[in-house]
């Protein structure tokens, strides 16, 4: 179920009524236990309804993750437990090797072979890839890897690793979840929290907005000028660059504000995935404000085993640039999201070099550094966007050969004109000046006065056809 | 809950005033089709008909009233909905339907055909035509911000622009295509795997249908492109088989060889409209004087 779907807005309030309707019924701690049944049957089920044959992938991953966890946990030398926790990694990893990479792979042999004079045709797999498999595999991985450290204890209840895994606010697009987080909370029995609720109310409300208004918006211009880039003037191309920036940000933020509201209103608190990333003074700093459970995953499990920063400059940027290669990798199967995932890691190599990853000293640099952070972040999602490199860099050429005016469709640009300034100026003031935020949201006339258009925004202004959003094909 | 129905209802009579007072854009179209289109003549489809036949020398050279009501993206899932005001008018006799496959038989989204239709949901069967596509919007069309959804801006430039009565629906392109001509012959291979949809497919046969039943001259019109991206095996066999006249401009060369008559691979500019409309003329005098209502008509 995504959540700007018009099955979202009739389901989920019979979701929520039952779910709470289920604590009243049963007293004590069986409450607990059946709401949490209830949340399980859910979460299967609405994964049910996309596809049965994939539900049982993430069932297969569930049960292999769990049953590895709890070998692991009985053998105490480390030796042995190698051999169990990659034994458990690889079959996790399996279907996400078969349904994403197979394809890249052997087409890449094929590449290779060629190149050395063999001619192959691989064989191709022209399966769905399941929706979140990426993301409920490496939750899943995460858990295996922090009963293998000795971190946390292996999970006992099946039930309850179920739901961990499956948890449908977040199984689609995130936030990655860490163990120690959601197993409690799906553990304790829960009592409906009116103030968490109005917070869940507010986040779902403004992940709406970012999503329908400003990201599937700005997707119609971008897609126009992406799907035949040199038929318009370079101008054009820059223009739709920074929209693209702009979108993914609504895109991917807007699901993970919606889920965070969801599970906030099923009284869950998972872990805020963004924070104004485009305010960020350095592309280091980007990564502590975008996608920050993927960025919190990498650093835990890829980049501290390497490493980390407490090694030699050398392999610190070595370390930083393998856990950006995954990262690229983890985006999708092709070229481009790796040089994506290179240039972020080389950015940050150089500003690691130059010292730029501190946070700046004088306020006066804050926006220059804040500018020049997009900019590199901007171009970067072009490659990210465009289906290989050397469209990006074509397109790259093209914006700085064709400087003509932009094509401007007017009605376009009217819905920007509304959408954007809202969500700069919310993020501008969240950023620096918080307390004239908090001073506004005391009188109940703005608060309402604010919900009321955000809510009517949507309905006039959002693209309301259910789209997918970008982060579920990851 | 209160504040926004009272805000639901307000922005929607708000819009239904401001639709009612466009003197042009697609707006006013939309709106005279619904209020008052009676002419005899009707062209409908997609930006292929509205830049493409110019009512006035159809007006001129059979000496019947015409109007274009071919708008924008739209196919069968609108036009249909257009036949059914149509028909509440009285009027019409004839009706030239461009054909565009996407638009008409192929799958796409079915969706993107309802806002230009939503001006007209209480007309008897447009409604059903909303629910057919998406059973949800009997319950969205319920409030009137969706209504208006994604038509605001729309709606204010067609009340700041000039009126366009005076061409009666037609949609003039002015510029020239500097490309060169895409045009191919279709490939079996690849127009076999095609998806049909079933829905529109269904409205179209519906459309044929219910011309032949009201008496109302049904054509189908094929008009020039230079893209290689169309498929019309479907749409042909469909007219062969329903015995609807199909006019299409494969006969005459000049229209794939003069690129100066298109403004882009899928359009004419209003030269190239002008010519195709006068040659046009010429195959639907044939037509028309065979066709069941010709004692009515005066070519």
């Amino acid at each position: 179920m995504i959540f700007n779907s018009f099955q979202f807005v009739w389901l989920f309030p019979l979701i929520f009524v039952l779910y709470w309707g289920c604590s009243r019924l049963w007293p004590g701690r069986r409450a607990g236990d059946v709401a949490k049944y209830f949340l399980l049957a859910v979460s299967y089920g609405l994964y049910a309804q996309w596809s049965v044959p994939y539900t049982l992938i993430l069932f297969g991953v569930t049960l292999v993750t769990f049953f590895f966890a709890l070998l692991i946990e009985r053998r105490k030398a480390f030796g042995r437990k190698k051999y169990i926790i990659w034994a458990g990694v690889s079959l996790t990893l399996f279907p996400l090797l078969v349904f994403k990479y197979f394809n890249f792979i052997t087409g890449a042999g094929a590449s290779v072979l060629q190149w050395i004079g063999i001619d192959a045709a691989p064989p191709a797999l022209e399966w769905v890839v399941p929706l979140g498999l990426s993301f409920y595999t490496f939750q899943a991985l995460g858990y295996l890897w922090d009963v293998y450290y000795a971190k946390i204890k292996a999970e006992r209840n099946f039930g309850d690793y179920m739901l961990f895994v499956a948890f449908f606010p977040q199984i689609l697009c995130g936030p990655i979840s860490r163990p120690d987080e959601l197993l409690p909370q799906i553990k304790s029995p829960r009592e409906f929290d009116y103030t968490r609720a109005v917070s869940g109310l507010k986040y779902l409300l403004w992940g709406m907005f970012l999503k329908v208004v400003l990201a599937d918006r700005l997707g119609i211009y971008v897609d126009t000028i992406y799907a035949e880039p040199l038929k318009y003037s370079g101008s054009s191309s820059l223009l739709a660059s920074i929209c693209y920036s702009l979108q993914i940000y609504g895109d991917f933020a807007g699901y993970s504000f919606m889920a965070l509201g969801v599970a906030r209103l099923l009284g869950f608190d998972i872990i805020k995935n963004f924070n104004r990333p485009y305010l960020a003074t350095s592309v280091s700093a980007f990564w502590k404000r975008w996608n920050i459970s993927l960025t919190r995953w990498l650093t835990t499990y890829i980049y501290i085993p390497l490493g980390g920063s407490r090694c030699g400059k050398l392999r610190t940027y070595r370390n930083i640039m393998l856990t950006f290669l995954v990262s690229g990798i983890w985006h999708g199967a092709n070229w481009t999201f790796i040089f994506w995932g290179v240039i972020h890691g080389a950015a940050q190599c150089v500003e690691k070099f130059l010292g730029w990853n501190m946070a700046p000293r004088g306020k006066w640099s804050v926006l220059p550094r804040i500018l020049f952070t997009f900019v590199i972040v901007n171009f970067a999602w072009i490659f990210f966007r465009l289906p290989t490199i050397g469209e990006g860099w074509e397109v790259i050429r093209h914006i700085f050969s064709s400087p003509a005016a932009p094509y401007i469709h007017p009605t376009t640009f009217f819905h920007l004109a509304v959408a954007v300034p809202i969500v700069v100026a919310a993020d501008v003031m969240r950023e620096f000046t918080p307390g004239i935020l908090a001073g506004l949201n005391r009188y109940t006339v703005v608060r309402w006065s604010a919900y009321v258009i955000l809510l009517t925004l949507i309905l006039t202004f959002g693209v309301l056809d259910s789209g997918q959003f970008i982060y579920v094909s990851f | 809950m209160a504040i926004m129905m009272m805000v639901d209802l307000a922005v929607g009579m708000a819009a239904g005033l401001l639709r009612q007072r466009a003197p042009g854009g697609v707006t006013h179209k939309a709106e005279y089709i619904r209020q008052r289109a009676d002419e005899e003549l009707v062209i409908v489809g997609s930006s292929r008909a509205s830049h493409h036949i110019v009512p006035r020398i159809l007006r001129d050279s059979l000496g019947v009233s015409v109007y274009n009501a071919g708008m924008d993206g739209m196919g069968i899932v609108y036009n249909y909905g257009v036949l059914l005001q149509l028909l509440r008018h009285g009027g019409v006799r004839t009706v030239i339907y461009e054909l565009t496959p996407w638009n008409d038989y192929l799958t796409d989204d079915n969706g993107q055909y309802l806002p230009n239709l939503r001006n007209a949901y209480g007309v008897p069967g447009v409604d059903s035509l909303f629910w057919s596509v998406d059973p949800s919007e009997r319950i969205k069309m319920m409030s009137g911000l969706y209504r208006v959804n994604s038509m605001l801006p729309r709606l204010g430039f067609d009340n700041l622009s000039a009126a366009t009565d005076t061409l009666w629906g037609y949609e003039p392109l002015w510029s020239r295509y500097a490309g060169a001509s895409r045009l191919q012959e279709e490939d079996p291979s690849v127009s076999g795997k095609y998806e049909y949809d079933p829905l529109k497919i269904d409205l179209l046969k519906k459309f044929i249908r219910t011309c032949r039943e009201r008496n109302i001259q049904l054509v189908f019109s094929v008009s020039p492109y230079l893209d290689r991206n169309y498929s019309y095996r479907y749409g042909m066999a469909l007219a062969e088989k329903e015995r609807v006249p199909v006019v299409t401009f494969r006969s005459e060369p000049q229209f794939f060889e003069d690129i100066s008559l298109y403004q882009d691979p899928s359009h004419l500019n209003n030269t190239g409209a002008e010519l195709y409309t006068r040659w046009l003329v010429g195959k639907l005098k044939p037509i028309l004087a065979d066709s069941p209502g010709a004692g009515r008509d005066t070519i």
